[in-house]
């Protein structure tokens, strides 16, 4: 193994951890639900990214062959880690979790309160069903 | 057998990954919602990953990349639910 | 498309049977030879040659992973640098697209790139909301998705 393998893996190695760390660092010091996951989203794929493509080529390196366990790890991190941040963020949007004094501009409340308007204005079934009369009968 | 990583470089880099952990405990004891939990949850679970990884590293054996596959695919699936139950408290769809 | 990649796999076979020997540099070989044959004679038959979408298929993994480092380095410059020079807000961007496969892959590079997170999809697929770091890039954001992801996206998925 050369010095210059060797130096590679090294610094991916020590470069996963180190954006694992940024990235709870940034889970710590973000003020607000929807910033902490700007940082956790792209900083934890990225440190799994680094840390298995360091154990594919060391493995490669070791005589142990082509482990394609690890590949297979990123591609699925890769594919899920997205969806999970934006799935997160919308339940707590929806469960309406406060936005940090910082943010200015918001133009999804608008659209939900149109949304909103739009489905409570149509109470044209509400005459329907005050006309009915419910009787129970004690027998 | 030719040194590949140094023993060095991977018991700083298991010392950095439980510095993180801490990180993570942290914002899941104080996080103010639900989403923050379950967020560090997740984080805490890659972390794991990349403690696997760099634990086998060092023992130079790939016995335990299956508990890495099973960990990822597990954590995936836990938050996927827990959104779920945040946003709507019913996890499985009905179609009435 | 699925025929050509059939049709250049059986040439690969035949190509290790002529020679008799069945190692994989033979069956390398035996590709690129079928890869050859049906881009000279596939004109004739009017398809479009399946490399090349083979090739952006590879240019949006490319795309993907360089947008992914950028965010990594701006989350560490943010990090270290101060968290109260952030400027966060939400901002609406009407798509193109039309499946469901494309905006979800939209939606997914969205979150990968550096400063952005989808918040939501409308229901009739027109728009998308978008949770940004920093309100004032907001309009080079909005170039920066239309002209990095729309095009590519479209090309690949049709």
């Amino acid at each position: 193994m050369t010095t210059i393998n060797s130096i590679l893996l090294s610094v991916m190695v020590l470069g996963g951890s180190l954006f694992a760390l940024m990235a709870t660092i940034g889970l710590v010091r973000f003020p607000d639900v929807y910033c902490r996951m700007h940082s956790t989203a792209k900083a934890s794929t990225m440190s799994i990214f680094l840390i298995m493509l360091a154990a594919f080529f060391f493995f490669l390196a070791d005589g142990h062959g082509v482990n394609s366990r690890c590949l297979l790890v990123i591609v699925f991190v890769f594919l899920t880690s997205p969806v999970g941040a934006h799935m997160i963020s919308k339940a707590a949007y929806h469960y309406e979790v406060e936005m940090w004094i910082g943010t200015t501009y918001d133009e999804l409340s608008a659209y939900n309160a149109a949304l909103d308007s739009f489905s409570v204005e149509d109470d044209s079934d509400d005459e329907a069903i005050k006309n009915e009369s419910f009787s129970v009968e004690f027998e | 057998m030719n040194i590949i990583i140094p023993e060095l470089v991977l018991d700083i880099s298991l010392f950095i990954l439980a510095a993180a952990f801490l990180g993570c405990i942290y914002r899941m004891i104080v996080g103010p919602s639900a989403a923050d939990r379950a967020i560090s949850s997740d984080i805490i679970g890659n972390i794991v990953m990349c403690a696997i990884a760099v634990y086998s590293m060092k023992i130079h054996s790939t016995e335990y990349f299956s508990a890495v596959l099973v960990i990822a695919i597990l954590g995936f699936v836990g938050l996927t639910v827990i959104a779920k139950f945040i946003y709507g408290g019913d996890v499985i769809d009905h179609d009435k | 498309m699925i025929g050509q990649f059939i049709a250049n796999a059986a040439l690969a076979f035949i190509w290790m049977f002529l020679q008799n020997t069945y190692e994989m540099p033979t069956f390398v070989a035996g590709y690129l030879l079928g890869m050859l044959m049906l881009f000279l004679f596939g004109r004739k038959t009017g398809q479009r040659f399946y490399m090349v979408k083979v090739w952006k298929i590879v240019k949006l993994a490319g795309i993907f992973i360089r947008e992914m480092i950028i965010a990594c380095f701006q989350v560490l410059v943010l990090v270290i640098g101060g968290v109260k020079t952030i400027n966060p807000g939400i901002i609406e961007y009407q798509t193109e697209l039309e499946t469901p496969m494309q905006i979800t892959l939209l939606a997914n590079m969205i979150t990968l790139t550096p400063g952005t997170i989808t918040l939501e999809v409308t229901d009739d697929n027109k728009s998308l909301f978008i949770h940004v770091l920093k309100i004032d890039s907001a309009d080079s954001i909005r170039e920066g998705i239309k002209r990095n992801f729309e095009d590519n996206i479209k090309e690949v998925l049709a």
